[in-house]
């Protein structure tokens, strides 16, 4: 099958006054339709930089994207904003990430409106139906976003990604807001959505435990490069890079007592 | 492991009052904390935890209805914040003063609860910045908060909170907003500080896999009550709470998913 | 909700009582006085009190006083709302494109909007009068000519920080075009801040005006405090109360202006901190 994203040699260098910051250094980099590959890295390694600038976010100085066998990074106005449809993105703040004045109708209503999946009538219909398909119920659409919760809001924000049906969707750190018993229903939903429609998530987290959960592949990336790749059982057992190993040895461990004394249950 | 008693809470409750409205935050907590001692508080966004530290630190936003009691056996008199506890919040990008630089706000700590004079507050700060481990102190002390990483900050607040000799260090949600790395960095801290200095800790998170490594004994919080409180291995491998047993079955690990 | 957090400032509820006064005073002037209030009606120079059917007296030419106050609210609330208004679209405009912008547009027009602070509004407002002639449309033109560069400025710094968030950023994910952006994203939440200036402007311009028409650039056909209080200056001896009546006028419209904006902000700071 053939690769629904190929990224190579992507660059990106910031200037803040005097410094230069190289936030990418030639970052290669494929994902297959409906694969999820996990994105890990510390803070400060480039990889929210890599995840916008595949998402068309952060315009990168050097490298050529590819996707669903198109030029990415040529794209421009009227066409760019159709290809939007095909890659979606979710952030990691999910108050951040909608209009303050928003209502969670009109968030999901957006892409929607956008991109013409819906008229105006059929517009509350469709809204209700992306609601219950990520777990809510379609009363919480007249809600503004900021007063439901952080698990709720993430779920919104999943729904405006799916609701133009994309073949690929960043996920920036979805979970890093979140309380921990939230997460694993989130990760539930996207475990579901994925088996349902196909669609590919490039999972960009600091957490391993996170990336372990859901992704069959692990690329780790380090001062801006990409420093190891490979399926996630290998990367975890036998952590090539140094950057890995500290990856892997920061992840949270359950100090249960040694013996098992799980008497009943 | 721990020593004399340093802190007994005795039906402890705390109500908010907004827009007219009483909210419950924390209603019947009984906890005693004994000097050394590490204690973890897990709760969920809403559970209380992070009002527990409040109510301890004496930090609760003016208008809060408090019952029950809180003694400090271990001190003898009522704690001052800042002195007898030091605190370490999330985000240490909004507790920083950002037109002073690092040395200026930890030494004014020192400062203010030790009594040092200036020069000697600064030398000080110039220590406990070593202390923290960050990377050449007597630089850091010129540096201004947003010059830092978001590890780095919360390192300084870190070592702010200790300036005073607390006896008590309480860190709400310290690690949350770090990367991985960071974060088994700044638990290995803690640790270390409070074995160095016979701090007692009350860490509150959301993660129980995390507070397990370090503390002593484990509480678990949920909709303003406590329902569970164990020795920290017995809490993780065998916890009465079904509510606390679906906190340890979220925990994303490295074992086969 | 919002209406009763701003009444139970005190000064809100000070501002706002005032306000309400004054629109009462505005609206009831065309019917508690038809006709023109320069309209000579009695004996001149009739004090305060003295005769029921003038409360507040007449002046030189014998116009009831009380009549010219009452429809001199009228006048200075209209110039300032309508300057007021016309600043505020105009700056953030202004404002909004040059923070989105950036770049040369950014430049040049951050530049002219320096060029306008640099003049000080009265004077501007002054020359512009002077040149096209005194009406209340001009003196309107003429009093946001200088009243606008604020909100821009406000405005330029309120879309430059915005336009980093990750809820700009979303909406460019969806796909929305960057003029939906600007005006559906962007603009509605830079406003706030813009709109807290809003009571600055409208008290500077009624100053303003009054000055205006104090100087003799008022509009000659309408009734206005500048200019009761400059015909009672030539008799401030013999009969200060010509400048007195109206000098308080202006005050307590100022006052109540700057009372009403303080609650609202205050009104607002406190919602922020509720939630």
């Amino acid at each position: 099958m053939s690769d629904l994203l190929e990224v190579r040699g992507l660059t990106k260098t910031y200037r803040r006054s005097r410094e230069t910051i190289a936030a990418l250094r030639g970052v290669d980099l494929t994902l297959a339709p409906g694969e999820t590959l996990a994105l890990v890295g510390n803070s400060g390694s480039g990889k929210t930089t890599l995840g916008r600038a595949i998402a068309r976010l952060i315009e990168p100085d050097g490298g050529a994207i590819r996707f669903e066998g198109r030029d990415l990074l040529a794209m421009r106005g009227r066409e760019l904003r159709a290809m939007r449809a095909r890659l979606q993105i979710v952030f990691q703040e999910p108050l951040e990430a909608f209009n303050p004045r928003a209502t969670v109708f009109r968030v999901i209503a957006d892409p929607l409106r956008v991109h013409r999946l819906a008229g105006r009538a059929e517009m509350p219909e469709a809204v209700s139906r992306l609601l219950v398909r990520v777990g809510l119920e379609p009363a919480l659409a007249a809600r503004a976003v900021h007063e439901i919760s952080g698990g709720q809001r993430q779920r919104v924000a999943i729904a405006r990604a799916i609701a133009t049906r994309p073949s690929l969707i960043v996920l920036d750190e979805p979970l890093s807001a979140l309380d921990v018993s939230v997460r694993g229903r989130i990760l539930a939903l996207l475990d579901d959505l994925q088996a349902e429609t196909g669609v590919a998530y490039l999972l960009i987290t600091h957490d391993l435990g996170v990336a372990n959960a859901v992704a069959g592949r692990i690329t780790v990336i380090d001062g801006g490069s990409i420093v190891e790749e490979g399926p996630t059982k290998v990367v975890l057992a036998d952590p090539q890079s140094a950057a890995a190993r500290r990856l892997v040895a920061a992840v949270p461990r359950l100090h249960r007592r040694t013996e098992p004394a799980r008497i009943g249950g | 492991m721990s020593g004399p008693l340093l802190l007994s809470v005795r039906g402890l409750g705390v109500r908010y009052r907004a827009e007219g409205q009483s909210v419950e935050a924390l209603t019947g907590i009984d906890l005693d904390l004994h000097a050394r001692e590490r204690i973890a508080i897990i709760g969920e966004s809403g559970s209380g935890k992070s009002t527990f530290g409040l109510a301890l630190a004496g930090l609760l936003p003016r208008g809060s209805e408090v019952s029950g009691s809180i003694a400090w056996p271990g001190l003898g008199a009522a704690p001052k914040p800042g002195k007898d506890i030091g605190i370490v919040f999330q985000d240490p990008g909004s507790s920083l003063n950002p037109v002073l630089t690092v040395g200026e706000q930890v030494a004014e700590v020192c400062r203010t609860h030790l009594g040092m004079g200036w020069r000697r507050s600064y030398a000080r700060a110039v220590e406990l910045l070593d202390r923290v481990r960050l990377p050449s102190p007597e630089g850091i002390v010129r540096a201004y908060p947003h010059q830092l990483s978001g590890g780095q900050r919360q390192r300084v607040a870190i070592a702010m909170a200790i300036a005073g000799r607390p006896r008590l260090l309480i860190a709400d949600e310290a690690t949350s907003a770090i990367d991985t790395v960071v974060q088994a960095e700044i638990v290995g801290l803690i640790r270390e500080l409070c074995s160095a200095d016979a701090l007692a800790l009350l860490f509150i998170t959301h993660d129980i896999a995390l507070a397990s490594g370090l503390v002593d004994r484990i509480a678990v919080f949920r909709a303003a009550r406590m329902v569970e409180i164990g020795p920290a291995e017995e809490v993780v491998s065998a916890p009465s709470s079904p509510y606390t047993a679906a906190l340890i079955d979220a925990h994303l690990g490295l074992d086969a998913a | 909700m919002s209406v009763l957090r701003f009444l139970r400032t005190p000064e809100g509820a000070v501002g706002g009582f005032l306000l309400a006064a004054l629109a009462f005073v505005a609206l009831s002037a065309p019917v508690l006085f038809p006709g023109d209030p320069l309209a000579i009606v009695g004996p001149a120079y009739l004090h305060p009190f003295a005769n029921p059917a003038f409360p507040l007296g007449t002046d030189s030419l014998g116009r009831n006083v009380l009549a010219g106050v009452m429809h001199g609210a009228r006048t200075s609330l209209v110039i300032g709302l309508a300057a007021a208004f016309a600043a505020i679209v105009v700056g953030s405009a202004v404002g909004t494109l040059a923070g989105l912008f950036g770049g040369v547009v950014d430049e040049v027009l951050m530049r002219i909007t320096e060029a306008f602070q640099t003049v000080p509004a009265f004077l501007l407002a002054l020359a512009f009068v002077s040149v096209v002639g005194p009406s209340m449309g001009t003196v309107v033109v003429a009093i946001a000519l200088s009243a606008w560069t604020a909100p821009a400025r406000v405005a330029r710094a309120e879309v430059l920080s915005i336009r980093q968030r990750d809820y700009v950023a979303a909406a460019r994910a969806v796909g929305m075009h960057p003029l939906a952006i600007a005006f559906r994203e962007v603009l509605p939440n830079a406003l706030p801040p813009v709109l807290s200036l809003a009571s600055v402007i409208v008290a500077s311009a009624i100053l303003i005006e009054a000055a205006l028409s104090f100087l003799g650039l008022g509009d000659p056909n309408v009734a206005t405090w500048g200019t009761m209080i400059s015909e009672g200056r030539n008799v401030l001896r013999s009969a200060a109360y010509l400048s007195i009546a109206p000098g308080i006028a202006l005050m307590v419209t100022v006052l109540a202006i700057y009372f009403a904006g303080e609650g609202a902000v205050e009104a607002a700071s406190a919602r922020r901190i509720a939630s």
